[in-house]
């Protein structure tokens, strides 16, 4: 590897780097190509890992002088992680005319909160929402929506502060149709009855508890979810890498699971058929009783561990690589 | 792949990696090349300007193999930078997906038929 020094240093004043930032780059690759050596790689690894020292003197070069410097306007670490105290303010209050509505929330960054409570009216309260204006917060023909306006997505623009939505439900109102939309806003609903619900997130968590559903379909990339204590017809999810957690569930028909990385964990499930499509995640299930699984993975497994030996768990399709399933 | 957008993305996970920890260059690299096609060419010149531009700062550490190691911290600054590329991520890659899995559990019959379709030019 002394020729790889070598023909750096070469290529690096060919460029015209300074001397001085020579030095240090050849330094670096000193510790770097020891460091490696040290972990027993041989020649041909090193070659490998450390590649063309002329592309090295290049990517500086470039790094150096094209590469826009922009001026970030960032601000003070501590606004990511302190809880701020600020009470909530009530933004609008909609008396319910009728027991069977629709909701319709879409929303990019703000967090949200929807509650079941014992009170006679919908009620959406805001916490450092920076324009209220900026959303869409109606009760129509009983259909109600509270929508941020999509600016068009701008590459490594500026993330806002996260804000926080409130809004309470009134006990006994159905909800014929739910549906929820966010990018990175995390989602925590409690309480809910509707006939059909749908969930898309991007990158925010969702907590759920004590929801009484239908059709059920959830669909995250990395955010993560949390369901306790859920009644649903069917159910169906997609998670891309964000892990799905379910504890207490009884599902009337079939639940199928999509996802690619991300692993499913299941305490206390009931359900008919149970399909888990995925690449690599797993699902894991204890006191898990699906009358029926189908696997389709390339290296995912299913592992249920039951008490009750009684429920028999049949294994109607396996198709996978080195994914397998067990039962205990 | 074309190569501004992996530097973007290397980029990303050079912060990420640390983000859970400091570590000295070779480290780096050898983490992120376990889990996507890229090596040294591509990492260092990264770590590099990252430090220079302060989201990274470097000390050494005294090795018992050799020479002391240079390790890499993430700044402040450095964190608040992670922040923002996560967050275009995310957005962008969601993006992504959406556009990809709009056939939703049909894609295998689209695949199929798109298949079909190819061959039947073919022919």
């Amino acid at each position: 590897m002394k020729k790889f020094l070598k023909d750096l240093e070469k290529e690096l004043k060919k460029l015209k780097i300074n001397s001085k930032d020579i030095e240090e780059i050849l330094e670096d690759h000193k510790e770097m190509i020891e460091a490696a050596k040290s972990e027993g790689l041989n020649d041909e690894q090193l070659e490998e890992k450390f590649g063309n020292p002329v592309n090295v003197a290049k990517d500086i070069f470039e790094d150096n002088n094209t590469l826009p410097k922009e001026g970030y306007n960032f601000e003070d670490i501590d606004s990511c992680v302190k809880e701020n105290t600020a009470d909530y303010t009530l933004v609008k209050t909609f008396p319910i005319v009728s027991e069977e509505i629709t909701i319709e929330i879409s929303l990019i960054s703000d967090d949200l909160s929807l509650i079941e409570y014992d009170g006679e009216s919908i009620q959406v309260y805001e916490k450092e929402i920076k324009d209220i204006k900026e959303y869409t917060i109606t009760l129509d023909d009983n259909h109600f929506e509270l929508k941020k306006d999509k600016n068009k997505f701008k590459l490594f623009s500026s993330s806002s502060n996260d804000a926080r939505f409130f809004v309470l439900i009134p006990k006994g109102v159905k909800i014929k149709d739910f549906e929820y939309k966010t990018i990175s806003g995390d989602l925590e609903l409690d309480g809910i009855t509707a006939l059909k619900f749908k969930l898309k997130s991007t990158s925010g968590d969702v907590e759920t508890t004590n929801l009484d559903l239908g059709e059920t379909k959830f669909s995250t990339i990395s955010g993560d979810i949390e369901i306790n204590n859920l009644k649903a017809k069917s159910f169906e999810m997609s998670l891309i890498s964000g892990d799905l957690d379910i504890k207490k569930a009884i599902i009337e028909e079939d639940m199928y699971f999509n996802s690619v990385s991300g692993d499913v964990q299941l305490y206390e499930v009931e359900c008919n058929n149970a399909t888990l499509k995925t690449v690599s995640g797993d699902l894991n299930g204890n006191e898990f009783y699906p009358k029926e699984v189908i696997l389709k993975s390339i290296s995912g497994d299913i592992n249920i561990d039951n008490r009750d030996v009684l429920k028999e768990v049949n294994i109607i399709v396996k198709k996978t690589i080195s994914g397998e399933i067990n039962i205990k | 792949m074309n190569a501004q957008f992996k530097r973007g993305i290397v980029e990303l996970c050079v912060l990420s990696e640390l983000i859970m920890e400091d570590m000295y260059g070779y480290k780096i690299i050898n983490n992120i090349s376990k889990d996507i096609d890229v090596n040294e060419n591509t990492i260092y010149p990264i770590l590099r300007r990252l430090t220079k531009e302060g989201h990274f700062t470097t000390y050494l550490v005294e090795s018992n193999l050799g020479a002391p190691r240079k390790y890499y911290k993430v700044t402040e600054k450095g964190f608040n930078y992670y922040l923002e590329l996560r967050d275009a991520w995310d957005q962008f890659i969601g993006g992504v997906y959406e556009i990809l899995n709009k056939g939703g559990r049909k894609n295998e019959e689209i695949f199929e038929r798109f298949g079909k379709r190819i061959k039947k030019t073919k022919d």
